[in-house]
């Protein structure tokens, strides 16, 4: 029981995480509408696939596509750290799980995709 | 009933993780047509003519949808006051969302087979 109320009233709460884990869950379901929208062209012919496809290798859907990475790093990793709890791996170290698991892991992973990404689509070498 | 969408949410975010990083490879890194990112018709074509790969990319969507409208529920329940009837009307409505969402999905199959 006092494990139980510190994992919601200790330096950390995990309400950052919470929200985190939320927003970009919400930002996800909007992408996944917006590719469904995409993918749907392949019925209309090749033509209407491409023509589709080529709107998006302008430098700021590059930049978007970059956002997206961040987006499903944060929730996938945010998400490991969720089940990780639940089955009781971690309760105590919550806030380090955070920290260095979904942030300093994520940041780690995102850049190590977000960087090569940048060069070549956005400036374009 | 409310622990069947706790547990599935595990189940499918993980199911989630192993089949991203394979769409992603596949459409992204797999040749160098895609390295370069040019993802056309004839190369999604080649791939889902495999009838192997349109149970795992319809299957990826399910999931998904699954996953995330089951999210946008939590998300729904936790902010308004509804009650229980107002509850089981946010989740008749998601899955019908859901529904027309996978259907819409699929349809992008029919000429490529």
């Amino acid at each position: 029981m006092k494990d139980l109320i510190r994992k919601y009233t200790g330096p950390f709460s995990g309400l950052l995480a919470h929200r985190i884990q939320r927003v970009t869950g919400l930002l996800l379901l909007v992408y996944l509408f917006l590719h469904v929208r995409t993918v749907y062209a392949l019925s209309e012919g090749p033509e209407a696939f491409d023509r589709a496809v080529a709107q998006f290798r302008g430098p700021v859907f590059k930049m978007l596509e970059i956002a997206l990475l961040g987006a499903v790093i944060l929730h996938a990793l945010n998400g490991v750290r969720i089940t990780l709890i639940d089955v009781g791996a971690g309760q105590t170290r919550q806030s380090r799980l955070f920290w260095i698991g979904t942030i300093g892991l994520g940041a780690l992973i995102f850049l190590t995709g977000a960087i090569p990404l940048f060069i070549s689509s956005v400036l374009g070498r | 009933m409310a622990a069947v969408w706790w547990y599935l949410q595990r189940i499918t975010g993980a199911l989630l993780m192993v089949l991203l990083i394979v769409h992603f490879w596949v459409e992204h890194f797999v040749s160098e047509n895609l390295r370069r990112g040019d993802l056309t018709y004839s190369a999604i074509r080649a791939r889902i003519s495999n009838p192997v790969w349109q149970i795992i990319d319809i299957a990826f969507l399910l999931i998904a949808l699954v996953h995330g409208l089951s999210g946008a529920r939590g998300i729904v329940l936790d902010y308004s006051r509804i009650g229980r009837r107002g509850a089981r009307f946010a989740t008749v409505a998601l899955c019908l969302i859901g529904a027309v969402w996978a259907w819409w999905g699929v349809q992008a199959f029919k000429h490529l087979r």
